[in-house]
């Protein structure tokens, strides 16, 4: 028989609890936070730098391992920061991985252009003959599916990544954007990053609070 | 009186119609929270059910040992690692727990 002494749960902190961990699984793969917002800077610093400043090759260079940084920022601040309780995998939806399979199509469709064009006007010879700042333009093309397969899940994270690697290529190419349809496109995209990761990173702030106060509820109950 | 129709003794029917593994207030918890996520590392539980390590490792063996969950056990460098996952099962058995958690209360 069940225990006398064992009170009845409550639905409604059980459905918070419920609530309050779905939240923070997000923050494995569907939410940014200031990972976003590093991306949206980053962006922007590119951007601005390469149209600004005239770069040599060795500059060139240290600006296109912003993607990397930013990946690397991106994987410390989940692990030690966002999910720094433990890690928690995120139950994603059929949608969820619809949408994040349509992404990765897309952007693999564009890299397979890109490489094919290459490999169209220069032949497999002529594609490894050239400088390495121009293969590595190459490279960042036919690695950027894999990225997004791999680390880009959230919408946010998604536009932030997709633009540090296309800057990255071009101004490792010798080439930059410039401040045409293009460019502007590229400053609105890294201000929306912003915009969504500084929303996702204080939904986070109140997220804590609210897993403290259940913490010390369930250790109210315990005792 | 029937013995069907009499509401204390549905009421005790609801009472023992509660699995009594699932009702224990810390194996609840750790069900809840597996149920909403795809796996949860042991540090996560521990702090979320605000348990203590032998406590949540006694919950979790029971859990695994009546099929509820599935425990995974790695190593992250020299540190031990434990995930723990929820099965179809065990999703099931707790679905099933509320709602006859939400009939006692109805009842009561």
């Amino acid at each position: 028989m069940t225990s006398t002494t064992t009170p009845l749960p409550n639905l409604g902190d059980l459905d918070q609890l419920q609530q309050l961990t779905e939240r923070y699984a997000r923050y494995r793969n569907s939410a940014g936070g200031l990972s976003s917002v590093l991306g949206g800077l980053l962006s922007l610093v590119m951007f601005f730098t390469a149209l600004l400043v005239p770069l040599a090759t060795v500059e060139r260079s240290v600006l296109a391992l912003a993607p990397l940084l930013w990946l690397l920022s991106k994987e410390a601040l989940r692990r030690f920061y966002y999910q720094r309780s433990g890690a928690v995998g995120e139950k994603l939806s059929a949608s969820q991985h619809r949408q994040h399979l349509w992404l990765t199509l897309f952007v693999a469709a564009v890299s397979i252009a890109i490489v094919a064009a290459g490999l169209w006007k220069f032949g497999v010879g002529g594609l490894l003959a050239l400088p390495w700042p121009k293969q590595s333009y190459f490279l960042i093309a036919a690695l950027m599916p894999l990225i997004v397969w791999r680390w880009l899940w959230s919408s946010s994270d998604f536009i932030a990544g997709v633009c540090l690697m296309c800057q990255a290529a071009v101004i490792i190419a010798g080439s930059n954007y410039r401040l045409d349809f293009l460019g502007v496109y590229l400053i609105a995209m890294a201000l929306l990053c912003m915009f969504y990761g500084v929303r996702e990173h204080r939904d986070y702030l109140n997220l804590r609070s609210e897993l403290h106060q259940v913490r010390q509820r369930l250790q109210g109950n315990a005792a | 009186m029937s013995e069907q129709h009499n509401p204390n003794r549905q009421l005790i029917d609801n009472v023992l119609a509660l699995d009594r593994l699932i009702h224990e207030p810390a194996r609840l918890a750790i069900l809840t929270v597996l149920s909403s996520v795809d796996w949860a590392e042991f540090s996560f539980l521990e702090d979320i059910c605000a348990l203590s390590k032998g406590n949540l490792s006694s919950h979790l063996s029971k859990l695994e040992a009546a099929g509820l969950l599935e425990i995974e056990k790695s190593f992250r460098g020299k540190r031990p690692l434990t995930r723990a996952r929820l099965t179809d099962a065990g999703q099931q058995a707790l679905q099933q727990y509320r709602i006859q958690l939400a009939k006692l209360l109805q009842s009561s």
